[in-house]
């Protein structure tokens, strides 16, 4: 058995998330897994939108592509491959469902408070880019295009309408 | 709709048990994978029968339904821990007895899926049905030593504190909404009721107040991310303790 010392397996949930602070993003690569859950966590749990995880989930989406090729090249016939592709794929699938349910919180949230997220300066920091393309797309702004009725009064002869 | 309404109130019970479903539980493996595994999350050992190797329970419960390997019964969940936690759980009236975080999800998920790995399961079951009761009641005595700033329950866990969160960050709310009233009164000199600043937290932490979270004792702690920094020294003398 190896022993506890040299053991590396990444321990999600001694982390707590009072100790970081809204707008600090991770650095430490190995333990990105970890790190997005706990953003997920954290996310849920907080009234306010927190800093967007760039860096992390860039290396995670990274990580999981290459993942998914290891799973497809593991030989079907061989019962230990099978075994471990069922592991692997039990794992992406874990991950995957983190990622997307962090990124739904996160948009429900911009929905919600979509002008204060805008406007905010350090919330909208917060953003990612493809976040803050979409809070600005989802503020409702009048068509200044659209046709009106214009009721004449009084005949004021030939009239130019502006375009 | 981004997030469906029953996820908007925090983790569902669920979630909670995905979460628990990280932590590390030992097996002993009928395989030989021969490899170590790469996960997305860090690298195990390989797996080899006849030995103990420590696995996420969510690897342990998807060999064992496989029949590739047994699960050891941690050691907080035999009949004999048990029993000594619900004796200490129902002798100290305030505390809660030190359990691990995720104790009643790891619990639920091996005596679903393991049953044959637990000795005596029945007497297990009933022993952790007892035991949450007990504390179940504890954390509904914390209602009366919810104070204005903070509450501290040490030893906790996340299920349990899932269970009371909503009730107790609404009345939590509640209280903070009355209280301008109480501070703005130039004649209340009491300095258990003025808070100059305003502000407070509820925070369920294996220190006091979540002042400082980063030493964090594999106890559970919540705390409102909206406390700005200048009210938390504030908390060592401020609310209530249970504990």
């Amino acid at each position: 058995m190896a022993d506890d010392d040299d053991f590396k397996f990444a321990d999600y949930t001694d982390r707590i998330s009072a100790s970081r602070e809204p707008d600090v993003e991770a650095i430490d690569p190995v333990g990105d897994v970890a790190h997005l859950t706990q953003a997920w966590v954290d996310e849920r749990a907080a009234p306010e939108l927190l800093q967007y995880q760039e860096q992390c989930i860039q290396r995670l989406l990274a990580k999981i592509e290459e993942q998914t090729l290891v799973v497809e090249e593991l030989d079907p016939r061989n019962d230990t491959s099978v075994i471990l592709s069922i592991l692997y794929q039990t794992e992406l699938e874990r991950v995957k469902f983190v990622l997307r349910s962090y990124l739904r919180t996160r948009i429900s949230k911009i929905e919600r408070f979509c002008a204060y997220v805008l406007n905010d300066g350090p919330t909208r920091k917060r953003l990612s880019r493809a976040e803050l393309h979409y809070a600005e797309k989802y503020v409702s702004q009048p068509i200044l295009d659209e046709a009106v009725f214009c009721r004449i009064t009084e005949d004021i002869g030939d009239y130019q309408l502006d375009e | 709709m981004a997030l469906p309404r029953h996820l908007k109130n925090g983790l569902t019970p669920l979630e909670i048990e995905f979460l628990a479903e990280n932590e590390l539980i030992e097996i002993e493996a009928a395989i030989d994978t021969r490899t170590d595994l790469e996960l997305l999350s860090g690298t195990l050992p390989a797996l080899k029968p006849l030995r103990t190797n420590k696995v996420p329970l969510w690897m342990a419960i998807s060999l064992k339904k496989k029949h590739k390997c047994n699960i050891r019964v941690p050691a907080w969940m035999t009949v004999e821990a048990l029993t000594r936690t619900l004796k200490e759980e129902e002798t100290n009236d305030v505390r809660f007895s030190y359990m691990p975080y995720h104790y009643m999800e790891i619990a639920q998920l091996l005596l679903e899926n393991a049953m044959d790995d637990i000795p005596s399961a029945d007497a297990t079951r009933t022993l952790l049905k007892d035991l949450r009761e007990a504390r179940q009641s504890k954390a509904r005595q914390g209602v009366h030593s919810l104070g204005e700033s903070y509450l501290q329950m040490d030893n906790i866990g996340l299920m349990e504190i899932n269970e009371i969160r909503p009730f107790f960050t609404k009345a939590f709310f509640e209280i903070q909404k009355l209280r301008p009233a109480v501070a703005g009164n130039p004649n209340n000199d009491n300095p258990y009721d003025y808070d100059h600043y305003g502000n407070s937290s509820l925070s369920m932490d294996g220190r006091y107040g979540g002042a400082n979270a980063t030493d964090f004792d594999g106890k559970a702690s919540y705390s409102s991310s909206t406390i700005p920094e200048s009210s938390r020294r504030f908390q060592s003398t401020q609310g209530s303790r249970m504990n």
